[in-house]
């Protein structure tokens, strides 16, 4: 079964491009200086269209997580049991993703570091996965 | 206020359920029209009395007028309310409104259906935020769904509060012995808490007895005036304070995600009601972490304290502070957009003291929650309360 897969939109492009670039980053309000994930079609704040992409330092910590053992989502059956994480980026920023290596799940912790790890799928976006590492 | 909405205020007149089942053959259109029909009985309303609509069905695409061509009605007001969960009750508030305006005078408020599987997501994109959300930034890392997104939430409130397995545990058996005193719930066997405990892990720290389980029926709740609803000889059920909020820190870079909208709306809710006075709690319980959260946000405990609260409470329909008499959702089942008023419907039995062997004493106020939708970083997305009472409100 195909996995689903985002669908890049007008408001979103620049996400995209950077992240094949292997960089993380997030829509920073010209206006206002608001920044925001995941990408909107305007500002949450002040509802400005003028937006720059800031680069992100991928750096993060755990805030929490769950081991999903009955995948919601199609394509995923033969993945779990997974960790998926939300992540608490160094700009205070949050997402989910996922460990790019399962391995580091066992004695995983709220508060553990984390560090992006861009992967390909299919349709050729990249994915900003998290890896584990030492403080 | 207009003087008619102290003069002849606008009740409750009928409330019903179809019969809920894991499965049916019916489609959710026929769900919708049974769940209607039974509420009028309930009311003693005929369906030509009625003139406006609220209907809640995962049908796509929305079409609130010609749902209502479907089902016979010639209405002044009709809308179609797609505010997840909260949908049919943030409905009751909009038809409350419209009858007070003079738009209505019968309104019908009706959710269900079959479908057991969320609907395909094929819109467009940029045309459905949630499909797009969903789409571009969930679905492809793989997700448990809401089991998914709630125990994201309890495995923070463990951490940063202490709240035990045993405490949430507490919810979903307690539930259930209420549930074993209500013939239309699904989930009636004994279930203990080492049942609980040991059953199958889901999305750590959800397990299996933390989930809801979806199922097809419809519930339907009928809002006329006091002076129309009394022809019938049916007692009305009033409508006190209600507030709703949508988006709790939406602005937030890294919302918190434990505390929920309700800590905007809980003094505009309380405002002149004290929540002593309140004789049963009827909240949406898609998991037991959820009616955590609304105690805490609630204010009927401290941030934190919630797990403690449940732990010292007796929220049975023995004890002193009864929640979920009718077994919830987490036992009855929860038939698509239906669920939310299943809380009503249980708030209506027990103020006409229809509620057969699960009937409390006497009781003459409560208070009743929806909630609706999962947010990306935060939990509720649409809470909403409202007090309903036997007697008129002040």
């Amino acid at each position: 079964m195909t996995k689903p897969m985002p669908t890049p939109v007008h408001w979103d492009r620049g996400f995209w491009n950077l992240a094949a670039q292997g960089i993380l980053s997030a829509q920073r309000c010209q206006d206002c200086n608001h920044l925001q994930h995941y990408p909107r079609p305007a500002c949450g704040k002040c509802l400005s269209p003028s937006r720059l992409w800031e680069h992100l330092s991928g750096l993060a910590t755990v805030y929490s997580f769950t081991v999903v053992r009955r995948p919601f989502t199609p394509g995923f059956d033969d993945q779990s049991p997974f960790v998926l994480l939300d992540v608490l980026l160094d700009e205070g920023l949050r997402l989910l993703s996922r460990l790019k290596d399962e391995s580091q799940a066992e004695g995983l912790g709220i508060g553990d570091r984390l560090r992006v790890s861009f992967q390909q799928i299919e349709n050729g976006l990249h994915l900003p996965y998290f890896t584990k590492v030492n403080a | 206020m207009t003087d008619a909405t102290v003069t002849d205020p606008v009740v409750i007149a009928g409330a019903a359920e179809t019969k809920f089942a894991r499965n049916s053959e019916l489609m959710d259109l026929e769900f919708l029209a049974e769940g209607m029909r039974l509420a009028l009985a309930d009311a003693g309303i005929g369906k030509d009395d009625v003139n406006g609509l609220v209907l809640c069905a995962p049908v796509i695409p929305d079409d609130s007028s010609y749902m209502a061509e479907h089902f016979g009605f010639g209405a002044n007001w009709v809308m179609k309310a797609d505010y997840g969960g909260a949908s049919p009750v943030v409905g009751m508030f909009r038809a409350r409104r419209a009858i007070e305006a003079g738009e209505a005078d019968v309104v019908v408020i009706v959710g269900g259906g079959n479908r057991l599987e969320f609907p395909e997501r094929q819109h467009d994109v940029t045309g459905s935020p949630l499909d797009y959300m969903n789409r571009s930034w969930v679905l492809p890392y793989g997700y448990g769904g809401p089991n998914s997104s709630f125990g994201l939430v309890q495995r923070r409130h463990m951490a940063e509060h202490g709240t035990t397995i045993e405490q949430l545990g507490k919810v979903s058996t307690t539930f259930r012995r209420h549930a074993q005193l209500n013939e239309n719930a699904l989930l009636r066997d004994p279930l203990t808490l080492e049942d609980y405990v040991n059953s199958e892990l889901i999305s750590d720290p959800i397990r299996k007895y933390d989930c809801v389980m979806r199922c097809t029926g419809a519930v339907a709740v009928v809002l006329t005036r006091e002076s129309i609803a009394k022809k019938s000889g049916r007692q009305p059920v009033y409508l006190g304070d209600s507030a709703e909020h949508h988006g709790h820190q939406v602005q937030e870079g890294s919302p918190d995600r434990l505390e929920t909208g309700f800590v905007n709306i809980r003094d505009k809710l309380f405002a002149n009601t004290a929540r002593e006075d309140l004789d049963f709690l009827q909240l949406y319980d898609d998991y037991p972490i959820a009616i955590l959260l609304q105690l805490e946000d609630l204010g009927f405990c401290e941030k934190g304290k919630g797990g403690q609260f449940l732990e010292e409470t007796d929220f049975s329909i023995w004890g002193e502070l009864p929640i979920n008499t009718g077994g919830g959702l987490l036992s009855i089942g929860q038939p698509r957009l239906g669920g939310g008023l299943i809380p009503v419907v249980e708030a209506v039995r027990q103020l006409r003291g229809e509620a057969g062997a699960r009937q409390l004493k006497d009781p003459k106020l409560g208070f009743v929650s929806s909630i609706g939708l999962i947010d990306y970083l935060s939990n509720l997305v649409v809470t909403a309360g409202l007090i309903v009472g036997k007697e008129r409100f002040k």
